[in-house]
């Protein structure tokens, strides 16, 4: 049941992501030549871009630790979650969430610096940098989890090997 | 690892089958085959104390210190 959610989850954001490259690349090509000044209403394109890219960030993230836990999921269907290839998958999903997460701080902070020197481009745009709190302590845990995952895992073979 | 497994030797000593120790010390063939083999981590007292039994054996002849194997593992 949790497999079969997580499978249509990742389906979803995959169809989100070619949604949003099928549209979105002829737009950039589109507006090299023609003024779309009414699609970007007080927007500019450059912010319409960078929102583009961070959500096409934030989507391939998602499928990413959505596939890991498919993964582990599997494994527990299997009656063997303890292998050494889930404490990687559990350590892939904390640097997942840790690279999109200062990557989304970066872009908050360069959206606030190109506000200051460029002014009119941002307009509309809320440029707030704040830190995730909750998700910070995620990745906290995850990286215990992934060690203890990583220790159990060890054990486990080593019992395997006892004979 | 310096402890080597030396079953192979001990069951040619007394000319019998892999197949004939399992059945005997009710161990599986898969898990004997890890022990002579040299991949496994640790063997039980328990295990051992059957070997020994189906064999008629003391563990020092089935089990040898190479320290030259360690330092191999080492450099490796």
């Amino acid at each position: 049941m949790l497999n079969a959610i997580l499978v249509l989850v990742s389906w979803f954001l995959w169809i989100t992501l070619a949604v949003l490259f099928l549209f979105g690349i002829p737009i950039l090509i589109v507006d090299s030549f023609v003024d779309l000044s009414w699609v970007a209403n007080q927007t500019s394109m450059t912010v319409i871009w960078s929102f583009s890219i961070m959500f096409a960030i934030f989507v391939f993230a998602t499928q990413v630790v959505i596939r890991q836990l498919r993964k582990i999921f599997l494994t527990l269907i299997e009656g063997d979650p303890f292998v050494p290839e889930n404490a990687k998958r559990v350590r892939t999903i904390w640097m997942v969430l840790f690279g999109f997460e200062v990557l989304n701080m970066l872009f908050s902070s360069g959206i606030l610096v190109a506000k200051q020197t460029f002014g009119d481009l941002f307009l509309g745009l809320e440029g707030e940098l704040h830190i995730n709190w909750v998700l910070w302590l995620a990745v906290i845990v995850l990286v215990v989890l992934a060690e203890i995952f990583n220790e159990g895992a060890k054990l486990r073979l080593e019992q395997k090997l006892t004979i | 690892m310096a402890i080597r497994v030396t079953l192979d030797r001990v069951l040619l000593e007394r000319r019998m089958s892999l197949t004939e120790l399992c059945d005997r010390v009710g161990v599986t063939m898969a898990n004997l085959s890890i022990l002579k083999t040299g991949k496994a981590k640790a063997i039980r007292f328990s295990t051992l104390e059957a070997l020994c039994r189906e064999l008629n054996c003391q563990p020092g002849e089935l089990l040898q210190f190479e320290a030259n194997i360690e330092e191999r593992d080492a450099a490796e």
